[in-house]
């Protein structure tokens, strides 16, 4: 949906003009956001994530953390364990990887094809020359063959490589982006564990899109469109995309806005037998909502014998959402976290069980996975401090192929090459980028664990973090850097208001006043404040 | 992502991308840089405090609808069954309002005007008009197919009766600005002569008044309408006050009418104009207890080029002209209706108005205090978590205050809460 370019224009000159006689407020994208409603009459589309900040992340911080703390000279792989393990709760498989963070779900119709095979030969390389085996989530467009007929316990990839419609659609795959030089000896082998979606558009061709991926996830929505369907426009449905998806070519695909055979927590439980028995019991099923009731949410998922739970904030990327419904809609990560995790450590308290959040060595609780503006190592740590188990990225990796944010990921004029255009990308550079990504984080993340006398990134606890801001403090119940939670704040401030109060009045009332000022004193003494709730 | 943050994050995982280490961490940075805004906030940031109010979408625990396949009803009614013969029936809540894109030019009459007849005749669609001057009505020519509504002066009132006739007789509804010589009176008058709604718009000189409103509605008013423009310049507790804080006021004030007699609010409509400007805060708005929102620049932004090129400069457009203009209004209307649809189906519902205000979490303390919404992650406004918090400590040091005291201390809590931090 390419907008003509006078409304580029326009919109330079109604800046000055709206600006100058009102207060600011409308910004330059409200600005081309109107115009472009008023040019073609459709509903404003966006790519990636929602305008909004996600100030709660800089509001935390991880005290004493240095993510280039190297001083011990000791740049060991094994000395801090970052192992992240998946499934076991009801699955008979457990996904163990060896980073906290996974490629989250990114389909292959929202990518071209040529980012798709940079991330599946740099995660390639990660395991094969770093020992790195990161987890790959399909998204919803289904996988490409590569993906689902080379994982090393399958069939040897000399008699996949004689199914003739593979090898042609594979061959036709490459023709067209010009790629034949890639061996497909090359591609066909995968060596990191693959998650495949199972979304309400249902697009994949056959059951092998179950039966080979190491996990499945459920998809209930996403962060970027929480209650609105997928959308794939018209013009980015080619004749090879809409083969791989199982659907009618240059036409929109449009997956629902909910699973129709979803519709309450009786169906999700009846959906995930049903993959359980299609995968024989074997696959961790995983179960993804976008961040709004969240505490509900999670409460039903974890009776529907799942073993995992992903949550993505609203701030979460996507390849195409309406603008409107992108920001409008949903709540942030962080206090999305807190609110599943309050839910998983109810049911587990009605369960006579305690939860132990954050990467517990016991494969049979329910893993909490999130998603949504983490980008970097620190954001990973803090997660994972808050109650994390796992983290997905998404909008990390983009950038790290090249992605310069111009948004306009459901256009065909992606500037960097990775989301459709006639931008070449640069695969091997790209994967080198991506390797050098993964690599620098795991440090980095080692190296935080390091600096704060931890072992594994998973000892990384909420009392490593403190909080910079009040509206911060009242999410996480974390304290700022002197010990004072929101509450001393609060207190603090009734005390002042009560003192003045009763020393401005005709009668003071000795005995409270004097209370008064010892109780202030008290608060202000910072001792007595550590630990948050001076009354608890 | 914040368009003034992409820089940052963009150049710091470019670094650790092409050589493996990077000297500082995104979050690091973003901090750094945005450490004043925790402590100053500016009258833009009130400005824009929509932006951190955001709606609960539709998942497991209540499935969502498809806005292309499931029919998602944005039709409001103005005009109470108990006072009002004939109501107006709008196909979304919107009326088209504001001098800025009627009086400035020359041809907007007219182009409003085939633009809405076009939409009523195409799609079906009903959307009200409001016109400030009686003479402006005649520009509108004959074949309305849309309703109008009148803002009458108060000198038709007082000293014309046959003009007020006339008035009466061409409009659908009117809308009348409540003043303290004249108000109730008048109003009781006015709802004798004319069968359609009667619209009490609330200005800045009457809105703290307690009685003003239930006054209005025991004479039959149907509606209260606002124009919060000329609120927010005002300073209420500590600071600016935003458009939702009046809407929130003024559904109080409707909403306590009501409960005190014990009855059902039988469609008193209240009609909100002023930095509502995206179907994401008419939503928003709605969800508050906005019933109608009055929009208007918007309209003028999405025509933009025309008014830069023609409607300013006054000269006067040839109908070819007329009609893309109307057209471009009647596509943005289009596309507004699909969106407030697209939200609604995604929050999980039908119909626009079963949005509420439990619907709402903010990201943000000064929002979570003007419209009373909760914080997300939290699930308890700002003020219940300061008035559990006090009620804690008054409990534990055994210290009594009457209520009167108790309103004063909470009052300064929150006034001075930015000047404490």
């Amino acid at each position: 949906m390419p907008y003509s370019r006078d409304v580029l224009d326009l919109k330079r000159r109604l800046l000055n003009e709206v600006t100058s006689g009102r207060t600011g407020y409308f910004d330059t994208v409200k600005i081309i956001r109107e115009a472009r409603k008023a040019e073609d009459g459709k509903v404003p589309y966006a790519g990636m994530g929602a305008r909004a900040g996600n100030e709660y992340f800089e509001s935390l911080e991880i005290l004493g953390a240095d993510i280039n703390a190297n001083y011990l000279g000791n740049n060991s792989r094994n000395d801090i364990n970052t192992s992240f393990k998946i499934g076991g709760r009801y699955s008979d498989n457990v996904i163990d990887t060896d980073a906290p963070f996974f490629v989250s779900g990114m389909s292959y119709g929202s990518l071209k094809l040529p980012a798709k095979i940079a991330l599946h030969l740099a995660l390639n390389r990660l395991a094969e020359e770093e020992g790195i085996r990161i987890m790959m989530n399909t998204g919803e467009g289904g996988a490409l063959p590569w993906e689902l007929y080379s994982s090393a316990e399958m069939c040897s990839h000399n008699a996949m490589l004689q199914n003739e419609a593979i090898i042609d659609y594979t061959d036709r795959l490459l023709k067209a982006h010009n790629l034949e030089s890639f061996g497909k000896e090359q591609l066909f082998r995968r060596l990191y564990p693959l998650v495949t979606q199972y979304a309400s558009g249902r697009f994949w061709r056959d059951p092998s899109y179950l039966l080979n991926a190491d996990a499945i996830e459920i998809k209930i929505g996403q962060g970027a469109k929480i209650g609105h369907g997928g959308l794939l426009p018209a013009e980015k449905v080619t004749d090879l995309v809409a083969e791989n998806r199982g659907i009618p070519s240059y036409r929109a695909a449009h997956s629902p806005s909910r699973h129709l055979d979803i519709l309450g927590p009786e169906d999700l439980v009846a959906k995930v037998l049903e993959l359980r028995e299609i995968t024989d019991w074997k696959k961790p099923i995983i179960v993804k909502i976008g961040a709004s009731r969240v505490y509900d949410d999670v409460e039903i998922i974890l009776k529907s014998y799942a073993d995992a739970i992903s949550i993505d904030g609203y701030v979460g990327g996507t390849g195409a959402a309406p603008l409107e419904v992108r920001d409008g809609i949903g709540i942030n990560t962080i206090p999305a976290l807190e609110l599943a995790k309050d839910a998983i450590t109810d049911y587990y308290s009605i369960h006579g069980r305690k939860y132990d959040h954050g990467g517990s060595n016991d494969n049979s609780s329910c893993k909490l996975l999130v998603h949504g503006g983490v980008w970097d190592s620190e954001r990973i740590a803090k997660c994972i401090a808050l109650g994390a188990d796992g983290v997905g990225i998404g909008t990390g990796f983009m950038l790290t192929m090249g992605c310069t944010l111009v948004q306009d990921c459901y256009t065909n004029t992606c500037p960097a090459g990775l989301t459709g255009s006639f931008e070449k990308l640069d695969i091997l550079s790209t994967v080198d980028r991506i390797v050098n990504y993964v690599k620098g984080t795991l440090q980095e993340l080692r190296n935080i664990a390091r600096s704060l006398g931890k072992k594994s990134i998973y000892e990384i606890k909420r009392d490593n973090l403190v909080v910079t801001d009040e509206l911060a403090s009242i999410v996480t119940e974390l304290s700022f850097r002197e010990g004072r939670g929101y509450h001393n704040l609060i207190y603090q401030k009734i005390t002042d208001e009560l003192l003045q109060m009763s020393s401005s009045s005709s009668t003071p009332q000795p005995s409270t006043t004097s209370q008064l000022q010892n109780q202030s004193d008290r608060l202000k003494e910072k001792s007595i404040l550590k630990g948050g709730d001076p009354f608890y | 992502m914040k368009e003034e943050d992409k820089y940052i994050i963009r150049k710091s995982l470019l670094e650790l991308a092409t050589k493996g280490v990077r000297s500082t961490s995104i979050d690091r940075e973003l901090s750094a840089k945005n450490s004043h805004r925790i402590s100053n906030i500016s009258d833009n940031d009130i400005h824009n405090l929509w932006d951190s109010v955001t709606l609960l979408g539709a998942q497991l625990s209540r499935p969502a609808y498809d806005p292309y396949r499931e029919t998602i009803s944005l039709t409001t009614s103005i005009g109470r069954e108990t006072t009002t013969s004939k109501k107006i029936i709008l196909t979304m809540p919107i009326i088209i309002y504001g001098d800025g894109i009627l009086n400035t030019a020359v041809d907007s009459f007219n182009v409003i005007h085939i633009a809405l007849n076009r939409l009523m005749e195409n799609n079906s669609m009903t959307i009200g008009l409001t016109i400030s001057k009686d003479n402006d009505l005649k520009k509108l020519g004959d074949n309305r197919k849309y309703p109008i509504f009148q803002k009458l002066s108060n000198d038709i009132i007082t000293n014309d009766n046959n003009k007020l006739e006339e008035s009466l007789s061409c409009s659908e509804g009117i809308i009348l600005e409540c003043r303290e010589d004249n108000s109730v009176d008048i109003f009781k008058d006015l709802r004798n002569k004319f069968a359609g709604p009667v619209i009490a718009e609330i200005t800045n000189n009457n809105f703290s008044d307690d009685m003003i409103i239930p006054l209005l509605l025991d004479v039959g008013v149907d509606g209260i309408f606002v124009d919060t423009e000329e609120f927010t310049k005002s300073f209420g507790h500590g600071g600016k006050r935003h458009t939702m804080a009046i809407i929130c006021e003024l559904r109080h004030a409707i909403d306590s009418y009501y409960n005190k007699r014990r009855k059902n609010n039988d469609g008193v409509s209240l009609i909100v104009s002023g930095n509502i400007n995206s179907s994401g805060n008419i939503a928003k708005a709605i969800a508050l207890g906005a019933d109608v929102i009055a929009y208007g620049t918007s309209l003028l932004i999405a025509n933009a080029e025309v008014h830069d090129n023609y409607l300013l400069k006054k000269i006067s457009l040839g109908s070819s002209d007329i009609d893309a203009i109307a057209e471009k209004i009647c596509k943005h209307l289009k596309a507004t209706r699909m969106e407030i649809k697209a939200i609604t189906a995604a929050m999980g519902y039908s119909n626009l108005h079963n949005i509420s205000s439990s619907d709402l979490r903010t990201s943000n303390i000064e929002a979570s205090i003007q419209g009373d919404i909760l914080i997300e992650g939290v699930e308890k406004s700002y003020i219940e978590i300061l008035e559990s918090l006090f009620d804690k400590y008054l409990q534990k040091e055994g210290i009594q205050i009457d209520d009167m005291q108790r309103q004063r201390i909470m009052l300064s809590l929150i006034g001075n809460r930015r000047i404490l931090q």
